[in-house]
């Protein structure tokens, strides 16, 4: 109550901040954008431009040539796609199988599946890369795919656990009752209550497989190099094609925001059915 | 899991303030997602490695060479495998430690048995 009185002298505060962090936050993406649409002299000018004759130069050069950037594209949306979609299958059903079991040793396990996210990522490679080449996974794409679930699997398994965990109970035991099976449970009940945090989580592993360097830098060859990897070839010891990095740049961000975008609408949705169900 | 508008509206009605909410109806019904988050990222935050790789790669003067990076570095570059191994453990066990605390926390509020 005079938390109340005392917060509503300074109601200005919070939308200073939430403009501060929009600025700190979209500044550096416009500037990329902005970048992209610039000619070879204007991106490197030592004053901030912000009239300058826009050139579609950088994505032509993107689409065009020997360094064809589509390839990039498919490689990267085959590898985090599978991976998002194995990961989400596979974590939905092994979370809720944890929060809703109990057996001895449960915690070391839960502790077990999070611990593949604590191994330092070079740490990793080297083994990550034996196997691999033992497996002849090297230079494909589900070599990625199997390298990005080492850390979306446990991910989803552990968030899909915090989620079941915090459902009541109540509604799962009624289903049981009324005779449904395990997996109708799962199927009908928590899935559905649980869908906006699932389509959530798994935007998140989209977005970590979507983003990944160290391992598709390691693992992906020529027939499945990656759109990051292909982003970081322009940084080069002679110096640092802007033009062409930043255009690269916005391509591997757009799909991310085309879909963050996509699923809010859909999040909403999902949060009002939430509700509804848990009456 | 997500909040019911119902309930932030019985206590709207109440009186609540907006801290007050948040304080007693908003953080503990997401209380346990948002440790597990905090679990997450800060593993992710202790193996964080690509974009200082890329963008200083350790530099000026290593004051930017975290942990990962000095890993990697006398792994692939001075290839001292060994010397690599130890830092890898070592941050496994400093891993361990602060999970630990985390599941700790999860524990008492009933949400990992």
């Amino acid at each position: 109550m005079t938390s109340g009185a005392r917060f509503s002298g300074g109601r200005a505060i919070p939308y200073v901040l939430l403009v501060l962090i929009l600025l700190w936050t979209i500044i550096p993406v416009a500037w990329m954008i902005l970048s992209s649409f610039k000619n070879a002299t204007d991106v490197l000018s030592p004053t901030p431009l912000l009239a300058f004759k826009p050139t579609l130069v950088n994505y032509i050069g993107l689409v065009s040539g020997g360094n064809n950037a589509l390839s990039y594209f498919r490689s990267s949306l085959l590898a985090s796609g599978i991976s998002t979609i194995i990961a989400t299958i596979l974590g939905c059903i092994a979370g809720y199988g944890l929060a809703r079991s109990n057996f001895r040793g449960k915690k070391h396990l839960a502790f077990w599946i999070i611990s593949t996210r604590m191994a330092l990522i070079a740490a990793v490679i080297l083994p990550f890369f034996i196997g691999f080449t033992f497996l002849h996974l090297i230079n494909t794409v589900w070599g990625l795919v199997i390298a990005y679930l080492s850390f979306n699997l446990e991910f989803v398994i552990w968030i899909m656990n915090a989620f079941v965990a915090d459902l009541p109970p109540g509604i799962e035991e009624a289903a049981r009752v009324d005779g449904a099976s395990n997996f109708q449970t799962f199927w009908r009940i928590a899935l559905p209550m649980t869908a906006p945090g699932i389509v959530t989580t798994a935007i998140l592993c989209l977005v970590f497989s979507w983003n990944d360097y160290a391992f598709a830098v390691t693992f992906a060859g020529p027939g499945s190099q990656t759109l990051p990897v292909a982003a970081s070839q322009l940084i080069t010891q002679t110096g640092v094609d802007w033009g062409q990095l930043t255009a690269i740049g916005t391509v591997v961000a757009l799909p991310m925001v085309v879909v963050g975008l996509a699923v809010r609408r859909y999040l909403v949705r999902g949060l009002t059915l939430g509700a509804v169900t848990g009456e | 899991m997500s909040i019911q508008p119902q309930i932030l509206e019985a206590a709207k009605v109440d009186g609540a303030s907006y801290m007050a909410r948040l304080r007693h109806i908003v953080l503990p019904s997401i209380a346990g997602i948002v440790i597990v988050a905090l679990l997450i990222r800060s593993m992710d935050a202790l193996r964080y490695f690509d974009v200082i790789w890329q963008a200083t790669n350790g530099g000026p003067a290593n004051v930017t060479k975290i942990i990962p990076l000095r890993l990697y570095e006398s792994a692939f570059r001075f290839f001292h495998l060994g010397y690599a191994a130890a830092i890898g453990l070592l941050m496994l066990a400093v891993s361990i430690l602060i999970a630990n605390l985390f599941t700790g926390i999860l524990q008492r509020r009933g949400l990992l048995r």
